[in-house]
């Protein structure tokens, strides 16, 4: 439908169809925007601002602390808002949006009940066993659902409890060959991405499937490039075996985007990042053997060819996606 | 037969278009992961051959008062460069390097020789307009406009800039919603609406941060900030709506749901008295969704959720006024959402009973 609105965009653009016609052409094409698609789109926006606005309100009722309503009363209304968020999937199925929506808002709200065990009994209202345990109540919910918001949710929550762990442990090296802490939070991140892509490959492909692994999978890139920046400069990494990965990790990405599934967007992710690691490597490299100025010059050219090799391999595999794509709706 | 071929066959067969399918061009805009990538590349290597300049500038003259005149020369070059047909990607991108480069330079230049800052906005402005007018590399206009918007703002001063946030809602919204019918002119209307967008979504945050009370040392606000901002949001509230009137007229034909839609657009309108901002926002996400511009949506939405986060941290309240104020909020959204549900479920029964 969008590629051939686009077509007939082009068109106009290009004076071949009449602009006051255009509108005809998009209904007589099916691609004119569809009222009730719309509704039902729009209705999903305001049922998810609505849970999280009033997730949100009470969890910053709790956070009031109000004196005047005693232990008992709080921890009363804590557990009834679980479970009145709890209530619609009484009469509606957990596919549906207000299904799903009522169990996000629960797995919200039990986070502000464990918040309340903290500030009652003085444990702590951000202490990291606090999500830990959060992640862990909600973790069959996730795997019953498998809701991408939710599955985001609890890896938010798992990352949150690491690296306040890390934090409040004052862990500031791990094991030797990985002693950097960051290992650690890359490691929890790739595994989500592989896990996500061993459990959504049967599922139907849809936008927001696709849109949550791909950002699970880009976090894990960013740490990795952190890391590998980090060991170029020997600002805080110094283990040997970061590059190596880096180069293992890009393999490994290139064969799940480039070879089992095409996925552009991706590919293009990990070229900024080859460009930022090879001109950071660049740099550190030639800074004390080279004038600063020719420095930056050849910084400056390198990030342009590099970008513009990046843009052509990208480009030549886009149209070889479309042939293909038009020979199978063709067939 | 192709897709284009069909589609072509299908708009002649209904009489839309005449003659020959037309030959497909190579001047195509690229994906949208490809401009990202060609954007942050280009920023990141002006950034490189700013640098470069400067320290060769310096090491050469050991006076940074002229080098205006190198960022003049490298932003009239680039200018010319881009106007040649068909340049390659990677010359493309030069251009927009050096460009960008040649007007910090330009700008750090100005700054050097003790001229007034307001000065050196009128300079930014007018580069960016000629910039806008005269390149030949569509990308480089949206940034264009994005820029030539805040150095209008800057020239505006601490006493007026607040009042483009009504302009540009206007601005904005109204280009977004005759988008189809000056597709014509696409070349120029889109970059402009898309650098016009970014520069409506700055103005809100700016409005936001300079409405905080802890970051009121940035002075980004005057004194008679109070009057100022009520003034600006009763204005984008009456501009939002009289474009949201516009939108329900093209796109709702159910008299039900019109007279929802004019009942919600009146809601925001008030809540924006109070909460500057909003309406743009959520005029512009509901003239995504009734066009299907995708991206319009996204960024909407992302805007609207950092929007609610600084609004509800910046607020100088209890934290249980603010609970109050979002359960209110939340529960105000949950009628509606069961409203809209009546009305989809109502629409999808009269659309079986006409198949």
């Amino acid at each position: 439908m969008s590629a051939h609105r686009q077509q007939l965009l082009d068109w106009v653009a290009s004076g071949h169809l009449d602009a006051s016609k255009l509108e005809q052409a998009l209904a007589l094409s099916n691609s004119a925007a569809n009222a009730s698609a719309n509704l039902r789109f729009l209705s999903r926006v305001v049922l998810a601002f609505a849970v999280l606005l009033l997730c949100s309100g009470l969890i910053f009722f709790f956070a009031y602390n109000w004196d005047d309503l005693s232990r008992y009363n709080k921890f009363a209304i804590a557990q009834t808002a679980v479970l009145l968020s709890l209530l619609p999937l009484l009469w509606v199925d957990i596919r549906q949006p207000a299904g799903q929506a009522s169990l996000f808002a629960a797995s919200l709200l039990v986070g502000a009940l464990l918040a309340l065990v903290g500030q009652t009994y003085q444990s702590g209202a951000d202490s990291y066993q606090l999500f830990l345990v959060w992640a862990v109540l909600i973790v069959p919910w996730v795997i019953l659902t498998k809701m991408p918001a939710l599955c985001l949710l609890l890896l938010v929550l798992f990352n949150l409890s690491l690296v306040l762990a890390l934090n409040n442990l004052e862990i500031d090296r791990l094991f030797v060959p990985f002693t950097h802490p960051g290992w650690s939070l890359f490691a929890l991140n790739a595994s989500a991405a592989g896990l996500w892509l061993i459990v959504t490959q049967h599922l139907p492909d849809t936008a927001l499937l696709r849109w949550a692994g791909r950002i699970i999978s880009l976090y894990s890139l960013l740490i990795l490039t952190f890391l590998a920046i980090g060991y170029i400069y020997s600002w805080s990494n110094s283990d040997a075996l970061t590059l190596p990965i880096w180069t293992g990790f890009s393999g490994l990405w290139l064969y799940l985007y480039r070879v089992r599934q095409l996925d552009l967007v991706m590919l293009s992710a990990l070229s900024m990042a080859a460009i930022v690691l090879l001109i950071s490597i660049l740099a550190h490299a030639l800074a004390d053997h080279i004038p600063f100025d020719g420095l930056f010059l050849l910084l400056a050219l390198t990030v342009m060819g590099l970008s513009s090799a990046a843009a052509v391999w990208l480009k030549r595999l886009n149209q070889h996606v479309l042939i293909l794509h038009r020979a199978s709706t063709h067939d | 037969m192709t897709d284009r071929a069909a589609l072509w066959q299908q708009l002649q067969q209904a009489e839309l278009v005449a003659g020959e399918l037309p030959i497909e061009p190579d001047n195509q805009q690229p994906a949208f992961f490809l401009r990202i990538l060609l954007g942050a590349s280009a920023w990141l290597s002006a950034l490189f051959f700013c640098v470069f300049i400067a320290t060769f500038f310096i090491s050469v003259f050991s006076v940074t008062r002229n080098i205006w005149i190198i960022g003049v020369i490298l932003y009239g070059l680039s200018l010319w460069i881009s106007r040649i047909a068909k340049i390659p990607l990677f010359v493309q991108q030069a251009v927009m390097a050096c460009s960008l480069a040649g007007q910090a330079l330009i700008v750090y230049g100005l700054l050097e020789s003790n001229a007034n800052s307001q000065l050196s906005a009128v300079v930014i402005l007018i580069l960016e307009i000629l910039l806008f007018a005269l390149t030949g590399i569509r990308g480089q206009r949206a940034g264009a406009i994005f820029i030539a918007c805040a150095a209008l703002l800057w020239l505006l001063g601490q006493h007026a800039w607040l009042y483009a946030l009504p302009v540009l809602s206007a601005a904005t919204a109204w280009l977004w919603l005759n988008r189809l019918r000056w597709q014509q002119q696409a070349a120029y209307l889109q970059p402009a609406t898309s650098g016009l967008t970014l520069a409506l979504c700055l103005t809100i945050f700016v409005t936001l941060l300079a409405n905080s009370s802890e970051l009121s040392w940035l002075r980004i606000s005057s004194s008679d900030w109070h009057t100022q901002l009520s003034t600006a949001a009763a204005l984008s509230s009456v501009v939002c709506l009289v474009l949201a009137w516009q939108l329900i007229q093209q796109r709702v034909q159910q008299p039900k749901l019109r007279s929802i839609a004019a009942f919600v657009s009146v809601g925001v309108a008030l809540v924006n008295l109070k909460m500057p901002g909003l309406a743009p926002l959520c005029l512009l996400l509901c003239i995504g969704v009734a066009h299907a511009y995708t991206r319009l949506i996204w960024l909407n939405l992302c805007c609207l959720v950092v929007y609610l986060l600084l609004y509800y941290y910046s607020l100088n309240e209890t934290l249980l006024y603010k609970s109050l104020l979002l359960c209110v909020s939340g529960a105000v959204l949950l009628i509606l959402y069961s409203l809209l549900i009546r009305v989809t479920g109502n629409l999808r029964e009269e659309h079986s009973d006409h198949a």
